[in-house]
């Protein structure tokens, strides 16, 4: 039987969130003390070799990133910013807001770390406006940091100093993706840019910025104590360490499981009970509404980055959605394209429209019940296919995903 | 505390923007953000009111029209939905009187749909100000909804 593997959630349920004391208890802010001993670079080059990818959902290397912002120019401000990216919201998602609600200090040691490495004076926490459990204990958390002196001048008595600050979304969908989570923090309407310039050389206020997920942030200390080889020696190949999985749907046990990347989806399921009462796997949704239709053929896959990718289908933010086979594929398809309808910010004109016209498409699918089904799936495909090619930000870039491995796995039920 | 002085609590950058936007909306009493309050943002922040304005329009959890006491935020993404909250959501709009997107007529309730609210594991789901409300059913429903109601009749009889 699989067993959970925590890291990013070794404290949660087990310690007082709001108590500082609990979490150096817990040995918190052992990563960073060993840090504070280390020149910025070695920690670059630990996080690099540990080759973490990002948890918001893109799987990028945040190796990278880290380095690609520490080799940035400073400008002449001297100003790095390092952001946490905690506007949870794709659908079936909700690992963030448990690290925040049962371990905020953890994310800020994550938080901390980053910003050492680079050299940050700055940083900011922006969180989804409706988590107010979150906002509230991550707001308590940064004070004890500063009560303790694990943030402001000279924190510990070292020459390292940071301030974190919090900032809120109110409602976008899309301010989730980076860039466009820039432009909010920047007090703007969360409008996509353009990109390149990746935010490692023009981020936050045009200076190199390092963003990264709260999952992401999380994973950082115990890479920095345990070291980068620990982490690579769990996982597969190319997706290293553990993952949040949040598991919903027609499952005895929904709920959050850490897991090493390469979890199977179906022990990942037994790990969450088994089948709602004993009923028939028939689908699920991995990856948010952003993610990908699989059937039982994928039941037995690793789930990493690349393993998925190989079959079609997505790890992303680590949502799984479970469907017996009472469930209607139509319905749920229609909920994932009124959400991106509803999501689109409206400046690419490709997206706005062509949200909008996937959800009228597929109604002509559910309704040309024995008609020309065929034609309009493959005109949909189409569609979301010209939406990826011509959208600036991802949003644009999705439904195609569940489209298309929809058709992939399901093409007969439609 | 009036939207002068909450501003004030804030320095003067534009990044401070949708913070302030969040507790001048909260102080009102209409759970919304006024003509006035946009003017007195865009001189705080230097900037145009056009700019606040578009900024207030562009996100969902502001709003300019007034709202109840109570805003509903109900779950209808694809999670809840698949697990019945199209007609939950039926079932309040009868018990309140009103369409999605409208406020009853005593500005007790403001019924507003929301995307995931990260609680899928508990779905279906939604939240009324900053209180979650998990594996609603109808008669649930019915329950919160007049457990409000009842709190609101002592505090005006007392």
């Amino acid at each position: 039987m699989t067993q959970q593997t925590r890291i990013a959630l070794r404290n949660a349920g087990s310690i007082d969130p709001l108590s500082i004391d609990d979490y150096i208890a817990a040995g918190g802010f052992q990563a960073f003390e060993k840090a504070l001993k280390q020149k910025p670079g070695e920690l670059v080059s630990e996080l690099e070799a540990s080759n973490i990818r990002g948890r918001g959902g893109g799987g990028f290397p945040t190796g990278m990133k880290v380095k690609f912002t520490d080799k940035a120019d400073r400008p002449a401000d001297g100003m790095k910013y390092v952001v946490c990216n905690a506007d949870e919201g794709e659908p079936g998602t909700y690992k963030d807001r448990v690290i925040m609600e049962q371990d905020p200090h953890l994310m800020i040691e994550g938080m901390l770390l980053a910003a050492y490495a680079i050299q940050a004076q700055k940083a900011y926490v922006y969180i989804r406006g409706e988590y107010a459990d979150s906002i509230r204990k991550v707001e308590q958390a940064l004070k004890n940091c500063y009560n303790k002196g694990y943030l402001g001048k000279n924190i510990r008595s070292s020459d390292f100093s940071l301030d974190i600050e919090i900032r809120l979304g109110a409602g976008s969908y899309l301010c989730g993706e980076e860039l466009t989570l820039l432009e909010s923090l920047e007090g703007k309407r969360g409008y996509p840019r353009i990109k390149p310039p990746f935010p490692a050389n023009v981020g936050v206020f045009n200076k190199p910025t390092l963003i990264n997920n709260v999952e992401t942030f999380a994973l950082m200390p115990w890479i920095i104590s345990e070291g980068s080889q620990a982490f690579t020696a769990m996982g597969t190949e190319k997706s290293p360490g553990t993952k949040i999985f949040t598991i919903s749907g027609d499952v005895e046990k929904p709920g959050y499981y850490e897991v090493v990347m390469g979890t199977t989806l179906r022990e990942l399921i037994e790990l969450a009970g088994g089948m709602k009462g004993g009923s028939a796997f028939h689908a699920a949704i991995l990856g948010g509404a952003a993610g990908s239709f699989v059937n039982e053929s994928v039941l037995d896959t690793p789930m990493g980055f690349d393993t998925l990718k190989e079959v079609g289908a997505t790890l992303g933010s680590g949502a799984v959605m479970v469907m017996d086979s009472q469930r209607s594929l139509y319905d749920m398809m229609a909920s994932i394209l009124d959400f991106f309808a509803h999501e689109s910010c409206g400046k690419c004109v490709p997206c706005r429209v062509g949200t909008t016209m996937l959800v009228k498409m597929w109604e002509e699918v559910k309704r040309k019940k024995n008609g020309n089904r065929t034609v309009m799936l493959e005109k949909m495909e189409e569609e979301a296919d010209y939406m990826q090619k011509t959208s600036l930000c991802p949003l644009g870039g999705s439904p195609i995903i569940p489209i298309r491995s929809a058709v992939q796995y399901f093409k007969n039920e439609f | 505390m009036n939207t002068l002085e909450i501003l004030r609590k804030y320095p003067p950058e534009r990044d401070q923007m949708l913070l302030m936007l969040h507790e001048i909306q909260h102080h009102n009493p209409g759970n919304n953000i006024t003509q006035a309050d946009i003017r007195k943002v865009a001189e705080y922040l230097n900037t145009t009111t056009a700019f606040v304005y578009g900024v207030v329009g562009y996100y969902s959890m502001f709003s300019m029209a007034p709202r109840g006491n109570y805003v509903i935020r109900f779950c209808k993404s694809p999670l809840c939905r698949m697990v019945g909250a199209f007609s939950l959501l039926k079932s309040l709009e009868r018990t309140l009187s009103i369409r999605v997107g409208e406020t009853t007529s005593d500005m007790l309730f403001t019924l507003e749909p929301s995307e995931c609210l990260g609680h899928c594991d508990k779905a279906p789901v939604m939240m009324i100000n900053d209180r979650m409300y998990f594996n609603l059913d109808e008669e649930r429903l019915e329950e919160i909804i007049h457990q409000i109601r009842e709190q609101e009749l002592k505090k005006h009889s007392s």
